[in-house]
């Protein structure tokens, strides 16, 4: 796995490209199903508009476990051809109660009216319910209010201040450019949990938005743990930027965090009820597309950045004594091309030693002053060597 | 730390945890032998709920004239004759209310006066924005078969004063007025109001708190200020008079607030000297201590509704009694709660589990991590209230997720640990040098959240209180990740026999050590 995402890191059009094709496409699927009344959420019975059919009845039945539970498996058989969303006890404090059954907005309850009249015509007849009365009544309900006041404004601007925050963080504690990439991942992996919620038509109530935000804080802290790796990694020199990125993959890190919570979620899912599990639904698909922003998108985007700062060293930024080694050398072959050309005869040794390796270690040293001890040490060594050399060949022509 | 002193203080640490333990969650039950509490509620139980979780109450508001079919079958044959049917409502045919159009006149040609049609979806749209305002993470408004309403509410906003359906109850009587402000003096119309408007003398009303106490707050313009002064005129006078008379007889003077026929705040004499009128000409209203904020912020919603809608609407709902708002449990099931507390236990559970399998008695540490956090987490979500203060399904996820994240923090502690052992530390060495090695990736890890969460408190009604949540998550996984788990495991760790099986390490003995 870490080999198919050290490949796909690399190529961060592709990941641009899809990014964006999911958000165009989730964009396309709500404006459509928007326009056409369903919403660009697929809205649970709560949040839209919505069919009732209410069975008033006496308190007395109400409140009598037995008596009730008979009533509501009276009504859920007679009502067993239609897709009951919810069912609510309606308890009063006056003298009567009732039973509210709430369907989605298309489904007709004509006939389930009419058939649950007459199995309630049929218990109140039996003994145990002589001298009780139900009232079954169906209504349509057009949900004007649900959200509170700016609901959607304000979650809106907390989710841009947060990716900011989490910019400025990560920029303050590493630098600029890890910082863009985790304000924008932070601010990608919400997008996407939103658009993936929508593309999928999962059923939403009102706590879809807190999915929302958690796939922010979620985004946002594995980014900063792919990021730590990536600072640790950049520590090891000699590495290239494609190298240090593919290294640094918190691969392990990120799936350990993202299998963990999964199972939390499943487990969760699994005990709870049904509604419940369909928001522990919506919170898998927020940690799978934070975790995959994370551990894809984090590095892909941080990569160009670090090759445009290998690339390109700072002007004005001292090399190193590769430099005055190379001008040393320059000038000992110069030196020694002139000795040729005019061979020293009288002067004597210590002279020939003295002079010119006096005066060639006064202008090595010179030129590096500003060189690291070792370069200057290799520099001091050439010249005492080079007139050595030099020396000995001046003494064997003496001599000859 | 002496092996004899960490024992102690280990058995010291797990007394008072199962003590917080069995505060925070232990099931409901009977105290049997005792004259007083009779049953034992944790703090778990005490939590105000969501909708979702928890469920609440709900209300309809039938305009004047229109019936619900129960109440239509209830009536006797001459009655019902009075009543024409519309979808699964009832309406009354007589002309006096201003509903059926027999002329035949209207224009959509439905039977109904266009005008009636128009004032309610005038009147749904206003009282839809009232409950807007309040913030209620949860929250129905819905028309009715194009002519009723029914609200729903979460059962969440009680006081000291009031229960969470009293609360309700008065929320949904006051946001079913539909009469617009006036304002009288002595029963008679200001005069400032006969050629201007009341938000020519009124900008706006708001909270104000202070000494403990919540007060609704007017902000009067020049006009308004006049309009003081002449009460103030008016209640010299009266005291004058009365003095001078000394008879008790003589008439109150009384600055009323209306809203239709109701006098939502009145101002008297003893107003002006007990400092409710400020010499800024600000009315600072008392509604009552800070436990009623709630109440006193749905009397401000409805006066600034009111304000902005002076001329009220030409449509009255029928008073709802209280016997008539019905109560509500969980829209997911009676098991919802119990299923969940039991999903989130197994994940607790099995999250120790993990950690003991995975890091021997090393492990152990993160078990009373786990607990802790559930303490810490428990008690603050049951007693730190902010107004409504919901728990919801979002506060389960927020909490799950923190507990996982900080075992997490805690397995990546116990690898780096693990490689200071491989690089020949000692016990103590590789733990103080473990910690410090992952410190930077927990500090991060918690401030990040930290910010996200102090970000999303810019959201409205649920966010803004998930993101309350977060944060005790947020500042409770910290605090045992940074510094509770090393306290717990210096302890273990200096009365551990073996300092190296405790942390799974196999290495001979070192006299150095």
């Amino acid at each position: 796995m870490t080999n198919f995402l050290a490949k796909v890191v690399k190529k961060l059009n592709v990941l641009t490209l899809l990014a964006a094709a999911i958000l165009m496409i989730s964009i396309a699927v709500g404006t459509i199903c928007g326009v056409s009344g369903f919403g660009v959420f697929h809205k649970d019975a709560l949040l839209e508009n919505s069919n009732t059919l209410t069975v008033s009845m006496e308190q007395f039945v109400f409140d009598s476990e037995d008596l009730l539970k008979e009533v509501e498996e009276t009504c859920e058989t007679a009502l067993k051809g239609v897709s009951i969303s919810y069912e609510m006890k309606g308890d009063m404090s006056g003298n009567s109660c009732e039973l509210v059954y709430l369907f989605n907005e298309g489904v007709d309850l004509t006939d389930a009216k009419a058939a649950l009249e007459t199995a309630l015509d049929d218990l109140e007849g039996t003994d145990t319910f002589k001298g009780f009365s139900f009232v079954v009544a169906t209504n349509s309900e057009m949900a004007t209010g649900i959200l509170a006041k700016d609901y959607v404004l304000r979650g809106v601007i907390a989710g841009v201040v947060l990716a900011v925050l989490v910019f400025a963080y990560a920029t303050l504690r590493t630098n600029l450019f890890k910082g863009v990439a985790a304000g924008a991942a932070t601010a990608l992996g919400m997008l996407l949990t939103t658009a993936v919620i929508i593309i999928t038509r999962l059923p939403v109530t009102a706590s879809v938005i807190y999915v929302i935000a958690v796939s922010g804080l979620l985004t946002a802290v594995l980014a900063m743990v792919a990021l730590n790796k990536i600072d640790e990694t950049e520590k090891t020199e000699g590495l290239t930027a494609e190298e240090v990125v593919v290294n640094a993959l918190a691969t392990k890190e990120i799936l350990t965090f993202a299998v963990l919570a999964a199972a939390a979620l499943v487990v969760v899912g699994a005990v709870a009820t049904a509604g419940v599990r369909w928001f522990a639904i919506l919170a898998l698909i927020a940690l799978v597309v934070s975790a995959g922003v994370a551990l894809v998108y984090v590095p892909a985007i941080y990569l160009p950045f670090k090759k445009k700062v290998d690339a390109k060293p700072v002007e004005g930024a001292y090399v190193g004594a590769e430099k005055t080694s190379t001008k040393i050398k320059k000038i000992f072959t110069k030196k020694k091309e002139e000795k040729k050309v005019a061979p020293v005869v009288e002067a004597p040794v210590e002279e020939v030693e003295e002079t010119p390796a006096e005066e060639e270690v006064e202008e090595t040293t010179e030129e590096t002053e500003e060189a690291p001890a070792e370069e200057v040490e290799e520099a001091t060594e050439e010249t005492e060597e080079a007139p050595a050399e030099e020396v000995e060949e001046t003494a064997e022509e003496v001599q000859d | 730390m002496g092996k004899k002193k960490s024992t102690i203080l280990m058995v010291l640490l797990t007394i008072v945890m199962v003590v917080l333990l069995f505060i925070t969650a232990f099931p409901t039950m009977t105290i049997p032998f005792t004259d007083g509490v009779k049953i034992w509620n944790p703090a778990v139980t005490q939590y105000d709920l969501g909708a979702e979780l928890g469920g609440g109450y709900y209300a309809y508001y039938y305009p004047t004239g229109v019936i619900s079919e129960t109440e239509f079958k209830e009536l006797d044959a001459e009655d019902q004759k009075s009543y024409t049917q519309w979808k699964g409502l009832y309406l009354n045919n007589d002309p006096d209310f201003g509903i059926i159009d027999e002329t035949e006149e209207d224009e959509n040609a439905n039977g109904i006066v266009d005008k009636f049609e128009e004032t309610f979806a005038a009147a749904t749209k206003e009282i839809t924005a009232r409950y807007a305002e309040k913030g209620y993470s949860d929250y129905r408004v819905a028309v009715v078969d194009d002519f009723a309403l029914r609200v729903q509410v979460p059962a969440s906003e009680e006081s000291e004063n009031m229960s969470a359906f009293n609360s309700a109850c008065i929320t949904f009587e006051r946001f079913s007025k539909t009469g617009g402000m006036t304002i009288t003096l002595k029963g008679s119309e200001v005069s400032q109001l006969e050629d201007k408007e009341v938000t020519d003398i009124i900008k706006g009303f708001s909270l104000y708190e202070r000494y403990d106490m919540v007060f609704i707050r007017a902000t009067f313009t020049e006009l308004g200020k006049e309009m003081l002064n002449e009460f103030a005129y008016e209640v010299e006078a009266a005291k004058a008079a009365s003095s001078a008379s000394s008879s008790s007889s003589a008439e109150e003077v009384v600055l009323s607030f209306m809203v239709g026929d109701e006098a939502v705040i009145e101002l008297k004499e003893d107003y002006m000297d007990n400092g409710y009128l400020t010499t800024s000409y600000e009315l600072r209203y008392p509604i009552g201590n800070a436990s009623e904020k709630a109440y006193a912020e749905t009397v401000m919603i409805l006066l600034n509704s009111a304000l902005n809608n002076a001329e009220g609407f030409d449509i009255e709902f029928t008073a709802i009694p209280t016997s008539a708002v019905r109560t509500f449990g969980s829209i997911y099931g009676e098991l919802t709660m119990t299923l969940l507390y039991v999903s989130l236990f197994a994940v607790l559970v099995a999250l120790s589990a993990y950690a003991v399998v995975t890091m021997g008695k090393y492990g152990v540490v993160g078990v009373y991590a786990n607990a802790s956090y559930l303490i810490v987490t428990g008690i603050c979500f049951a007693f730190i209230t902010t107004g409504v203060y919901e728990i919801t399904l979002g506060t389960a996820l927020v909490f799950v997720l923190g507990l996982v994240l900080m075992n997490v923090i805690h397995a990546y502690t116990y690898r780096a640990i693990k490689s200071e052992f491989a690089n020949g530390k000692t016990a103590f060495s590789a733990v103080k040098n473990g910690y410090n090695k992952n410190i930077w990736l927990t500090v991060d890890v918690y401030a990040v959240l930290l910010l996200g969460a102090l970000a999303l408190l810019i959201g409205a009604a649920g966010l803004g209180t998930l993101a309350t949540q977060a944060l005790i998550c947020i500042v409770t996984g910290a605090f045992c990740n940074l510094l509770w788990t090393r306290v717990i495991n210096y302890m273990f760790l200096s009365a551990s026999n073996d300092k190296y099986k405790y942390f799974r390490v196999v290495r001979e003995d070192n006299d150095n050590d």
